[in-house]
């Protein structure tokens, strides 16, 4: 079990922990007690070391730190943590083969050029897979729309809009 | 520290709320979340309501449409059950995040003026049921809100469920303008709902969110529509009047001004696809 | 070399981009070290006043709380800066400048804790009256928020006689023009953690920028020599020009405190931190005159810019000279005379941000240009064609360049793929009463390099091992831009070895020369220039080795796919690997370092005449939108972009680029604007300030000119400004052509539009 502070160090914690929680996070059981106010952004990043779930903004604007829960999209700074029991949750560490292959659409992220400074990339490719798990074919507004929730400072979108596309398409066949 | 307890019945979570001081009734959390981290409320305790049986999904029952206020806005945007406004309103809250966690009683009891299911609510003939340990009320939507987060719930009340009459005639729409075209707060939202048979209008329902301290009706522009034929006359007419009664504020979102011009574009773009719509059944 | 190329001008991946999409790649924030300390400012909270008591026993009584550090903590002077005498405190008081000035730092076991307890410092602020108002604070009877006076930075250009000029003139044009602040908004917020080494010395990771800019202030202000401080640059989440003074700032209290408790402290802002606390986009006030003859030709400009630097210069100065050369645009004008001032204010400072003083000046030059067409009845295209800056031709500062001018290519890259004027015409030929279209042209060129603005050196080394792999280090950092995977190409288009054997560093100032800014589009320019230069020493290793192998002159031997083979029997190879081991036993280098210089600055500080920049990228814009006159939200329909590059060294980077910052320009021109009353931020979060979003995305096509130039690798110019300031120009003229209206303030929003549609 994981002990883990408020938004804080895992180190010289004497607070009481009072929510014991366990939930399959990138395919694996695991379990925390946990303060019930955390949220689930802290305990990723600090208890499990997940820092591809970025913390852009805090307050559910930016989408840097989308992470899938029960295959859906949700914002990890909105999340408390108490509320991961019994879900199933994919971060993106968890994209990947185990054998290090790429989810195809982190390559067609890559091949598309639809990765600069790579902060929002991780909740972009998260929003996208659980849009294309539910539509396997979508077109651009559908896009457009189920990623709409996640800011891009750098790109501009037009080239993630392409990486979907292409991940779409290879995902097809 | 927080403690967090997740109750196993509606009535259990009553008994809690009554005999816990600090506790607070949390659903998605996307807004309450955000109100404990800036420490704007201090919270002892939080009672997750999100999963209770009796307050999730939608049911037809006999003449109306129930909805537990634990429904996420997602579902509630995709339910065909539902009226186009309710679901058109939900499906422009925020982001695709945003939807998959809050509620539609965390939207409603969290009162904000721009609150996009509140205005839809306000045509469609909304009724509120709220529950204590004491005892059960239930409100017309329009008597809910008494101003920008501020609601009639007492202490240990909760909202429980959410009740739309049937009425398979009737027509809703809703629109919303913001800064940006996703991801966006109401600078203006408004919703109509009405019976339109053989060009005329009947019985319309005109509400607007972010235009006053409460979303607010607008019975004097519905007693201009009601029997009309929709000239361009009484369009006009209704438009400017919409944005006469209106009481909006200026703040860094939008100017008072500006809230008065859209929301007549607003208005005759709510009318004109409802006039061209399916009924909903 | 002989061309095709293998590698440049191919589309190529980021080379660490792997690292990306998977979430291995370690940002700032997401450093563990043992012991981690948590720091937050507490700020001032007021525009400005005088701090008469602060009062942190409270905040040390907090539960977890360490420390609290307060100016009389500071080692050092508590001072930083671009140009010296530097004006912004680390820690403020007791004068108060604006509403983000840090107090006091509070460190603590938690973020939580440490937030609680700032909250519990007592500030007593007799707050004055602040000065918001550049205008107001450049009269002579104004509060002086700094010792000297409101006056920053002035400069002056003057060439030719304008007087002459205007005297000539058969039509004058003149307005004023106002752009607003845009905040940089990277995803990431800033970050530093401060870690204290066992040796004695300091590191510092930070999501920054310049990591020896940081690395001087930190040595400065904590009091150790600057050879004691490393700084190190893990990823960084976007800069775009944001992350130095408040980054120099973070990581000098850190490592401050870091070195008082023996232990790694960390500051990570909030997004109102980065919004409060960090510098912004200046706004300007533009005063432009323009005079032209009934043919077309401008015979004369005239320009007053005031530039809202807000409390502290930071890097005032030089985008008050960018500004300047920048405000004549892509024209030959013969006379011109433009005063640049930038002015203190009871603001968060502004500074360097993507364009630099150009998105401003672009967009008021723009403008008038249009106005002066629609004065003079004559096309906009024809009239910025017939005054287009072409070879041979003097710029606004007097310079000429005999090369790389591709201006008129890309107008006519923007008439031709845009068919204009038929385009025109036909966004005009609809009678919606609602929606009106509209097509709007803009012509831009923006410097290259530091030019005037400082020494332009970069250092960069490149290392062959035996195996036959590459490593590059360079002094200029990568944000996200792609930098590192253009240096890689150039690295490997040189040594003959294949993409994947590159590898780039990160930037860590133990390791690389001091290269001064990651700055004004110079990466690939100069930077690339430096890594030719060290590419290029150690292929002339590779080179003579593999001519002792084949019993060859060195001159018959070709590099290519990690191969070493004779250019007239290419059947005969050697691995690279090979070549480079037996090098590495003879005793031939396989390591360069090298230094591109560019040619030093020759100009006259009076008048601004002289070689300032080592080259322009020149760009034409045409855009055509469609405005709801009932709403005022404006849909674009189509957007051309034409940059004369140089050459381009991987289209995807350069697409991306193009891209990125024609949205920030959308963003600058209609969405964007830090709102503030009384010198508080009223928009410090994304819900308010409107950074586009998916639905804003512009159809964007970029239409590539490769005029190159001699000073580039390969021939390049860097890219990642210029786009934005013709974006937002043409978008501003697009409008303004919709609507029959003269749109001169950004950002355009739609209730701007509107308040000029209802009056």
């Amino acid at each position: 079990m994981s002990e883990i502070n408020t938004r804080g160090s895992t180190s010289g914690g004497t607070d009481f922990k009072s929510v014991p929680i366990a939930f399959r996070l990138n395919g694996r059981p695991v379990s925390a007690c946990i303060d019930g106010g955390l949220r689930a952004l802290d305990l990723l990043r600090e208890g499990f070391g997940l820092t591809g779930v970025k913390e852009g903004c805090g307050r559910g604007e930016c989408g840097a730190c989308t992470i899938l829960l029960d295959g859906r999209p949700v914002n990890a700074c909105l999340l408390l943590a108490a509320k991961l029991e019994g879900c199933e949750v994919l971060t993106i560490e968890g994209m990947a083969s185990p054998d290090g292959t790429l989810h195809p659409l982190q390559a067609a992220f890559l091949k598309a050029g639809a990765v600069q400074c790579g902060f929002c990339t991780p909740g972009m490719v998260l929003a996208a897979k659980s849009l294309l798990d539910a539509r396997p074919n979508p077109n651009e507004e559908e896009i457009a729309r189920a990623l709409s929730g996640n800011f891009c400072r750098c790109t501009g979108y037009t080239k993630i809009i392409k990486a979907v596309h292409l991940a779409a398409e290879e995902m097809r066949r | 520290m927080v403690r967090y307890i997740t109750p196993h019945s509606l009535n259990e979570a009553l008994q809690i709320l009554d005999q816990e001081e600090h506790c607070l009734p949390l659903a998605g959390g996307t807004d309450l979340t955000l109100l404990v981290r800036d420490r704007t409320v201090q919270v002892e305790c939080l009672l997750d309501i999100s999963k209770l049986p009796e307050l999730v999904g939608v049911h037809q029952e006999g003449g109306e449409i129930r909805i537990g206020p634990s429904t996420t806005l997602a579902d509630v945007a995709s339910s065909p059950q539902l009226p186009t406004a309710l679901r058109t309103g939900a499906g422009w809250i925020g982001s695709p995040q945003i939807r998959a966690l809050g509620t539609i009683g965390g939207n409603i009891c969290n009162a904000s003026p721009c609150g996009d299911t509140l205005s839809p609510l306000l045509v469609l003939g909304g009724r509120f049921r709220l529950r204590s340990a004491g005892g059960e009320r239930e409100v017309p939507a329009e008597a809910f809100f008494l101003g920008p987060k501020r609601t009639i719930l007492t202490r240990g009340e909760l909202l429980v469920g959410i009740h739309l009459p049937r009425e398979d005639d009737r027509r809703s729409t809703f629109r919303k303008i913001g800064g940006r075209g996703a991801q966006t707060i109401a600078q203006v939202n408004l919703a109509i709902s009405a019976c339109w048979r053989e060009g005329i209008l009947r019985q319309p329902r005109l509400a607007v969110g972010s235009a006053a301290p409460t979303p607010i009706r607008i019975p004097a522009v519905e007693r201009i529509l009601d029997g009309q034929s929709l000239g361009d006359e009484v369009i006009a007419e209704a438009a400017e009047r919409t944005a006469a009664e209106i009481r909006p504020i200026c703040d860094q979102r939008a100017s008072d001004r500006y809230r008065r011009w859209v929301v007549r574009a607003l208005f005759r773009d709510a009318l004109s696809s409802l006039t061209e719509q399916e009924v909903y059944g | 070399m002989t061309a095709p190329f293998r590698t440049i001008g191919q589309p190529v991946s980021k080379i660490d981009g792997v690292e990306l999409v998977t979430g291995r790649a370690r940002y700032t924030a997401d450093l563990q070290f043992p012991g981690t300390l948590q720091a937050v400012a507490r700020r001032a909270g007021f525009a400005a006043g005088l701090l008469h008591r602060l009062d942190v026993e409270e905040a040390r009584r907090s539960p977890g709380v360490v420390l609290v550090l307060t100016p009389a903590d500071l080692p050092g002077p508590n001072l930083i800066g671009i140009l010296p005498p530097f004006d912004q405190p680390l820690l403020a008081g007791p004068e108060i400048r604006h509403e983000g000035d840090s107090l006091a730092l509070v460190v603590a076991e938690t973020q939580d804790q440490a937030e609680a307890a700032a909250s519990l410092i007592v500030a007593e602020i007799e707050p004055f009256p602040p000065l918001l108002d550049p205008e107001e604070a450049m009269r002579p009877e104004a509060r002086k928020i700094h010792p000297n006076g409101n006056l920053t930075f002035a400069k002056q250009l003057l060439k030719g006689d304008v007087e002459a000029g205007f005297s000539l003139a058969e039509v004058i044009v003149e307005d004023t023009y106002r752009t607003s602040v845009q905040d940089h908004a990277y995803l990431e917020p800033e970050a530093v953690l401060a870690v204290p080494e066992s040796d004695g010395r300091l590191t510092v990771y930070a999501s920054c920028q310049s990591p020896f800019h940081l690395r001087g202030h930190i040595a400065a202000n904590t009091g150790l020599p600057a050879s004691r401080v490393k700084v190190v640059q893990p990823f960084v989440g976007g800069s775009f020009g944001g992350k130095d003074d408040a980054v120099t700032e973070m990581g000098s209290l850190a490592g401050a405190a870091a070195l008082k408790l023996g232990r790694p402290v960390r500051i990570v802002h909030s997004r109102r931190d980065s919004f409060l606390g960090s510098h912004a986009r200046h706004a300007a006030i533009i005063h432009l005159k323009t005079g032209a003859l009934r043919d077309g030709t401008i015979v004369a400009r005239q320009a007053e810019i005031l530039l809202d630097g807000g409390a502290y210069a930071s890097e005032s100065p030089f985008v008050v000279m960018k500004a300047l050369i920048h405000v004549a645009g892509p024209y030959k004008i013969p006379h011109l005379r433009v005063d640049c001032r930038a002015v203190y204010t009871n603001k968060r400072q502004a500074g360097a941000m993507r364009g630099f003083g150009v998105p401003q000046v672009t967009f008021a030059s723009e403008s008038q240009i249009d106005a002066l067409a629609r004065e003079l009845s004559f096309d906009p295209w024809e009239l910025r064609r017939r005054n287009a800056l072409t070879v041979g031709e003097a710029n606004a500062t007097g310079q000429v360049f005999q090369e790389s001018v591709g201006l008129i290519q890309t107008l006519e890259l923007v008439k031709v793929e845009g068919e204009w004027p038929a385009c025109w015409e036909k966004a005009h030929a609809g009678s919606n009463p609602r929606f009106k279209r509209g097509v709007g042209l803009a012509a831009m060129m923006q410097g290259i390099s530091n030019g005037a603005e400082g020494v332009d050196v970069v250092g960069a080394s490149v290392q062959v091992s035996q195996d036959g792999s590459v490593l590059v280090g360079l002094g200029l950092t990568e944000l996200g831009q792609g930098s590192r995977t253009a240096m890689a190409q150039i690295a490997a288009e040189i040594l003959g070895v294949r993409l994947e054997k590159i590898s780039v560093r990160q930037v860590d100032t133990d390791t690389v020369h001091d290269s001064g800014p990651t700055v004004a589009s110079r990466t690939t320019t100069v930077g690339g220039k430096a890594v030719w230069m060290a590419a290029q020493a150690v292929r002339t290793s590779l080179l003579e080795m593999a001519g002792l192998m084949f019993k060859a002159p060195a001159e018959a031997i070709e590099l290519g796919e990690d191969l070493a083979y004779l250019r007239e029997n290419q059947e005969a190879q050697i691995p690279l690997a090979q070549v480079a081991t037996a090098a590495y036993w003879t005793g031939f280098p396989l390591m360069n370092l090298a230094f591109s210089r560019a040619p030093d600055a020759q100009y006259d500080h009076e008048t601004h005449q002289g070689q300032i920049y080592i080259a322009y990228n020149y760009g034409a814009h045409l855009m055509e939108v469609e405005v709801d006159t009932w709403t005022g939200k404006v849909r674009v329909l189509r957007h051309l972009a034409s940059h004369d590059v140089g050459k381009v060294i991987n289209p995807l980077g350069v697409e991306g680029q193009v891209e990125g910052a024609a949205l920030m320009g959308l963003g600058f021109a209609h969405l964007e604007e830090v709102l503030q009353e009384n010198g508080k931020v009223r928009n410090a979060n994304f819900a308010d300030y409107q950074i586009p979003s998916f639905a804003e995305r512009l159809p964007t096509r970029f239409l590539a000119v490769e005029e190159a130039t001699p000073n580039g690798p390969f021939g390049a110019k860097g890219i990642g400004e210029p786009p934005l300031a013709g974006t937002a120009a043409a978008f501003a003229n697009a409008v303004s052509d919709a609507l029959g209206i003269s749109f001169t303030r950004l950002p355009i929003t739609p209730q701007r539009i509107l308040e000029a549609l209802e009056g």
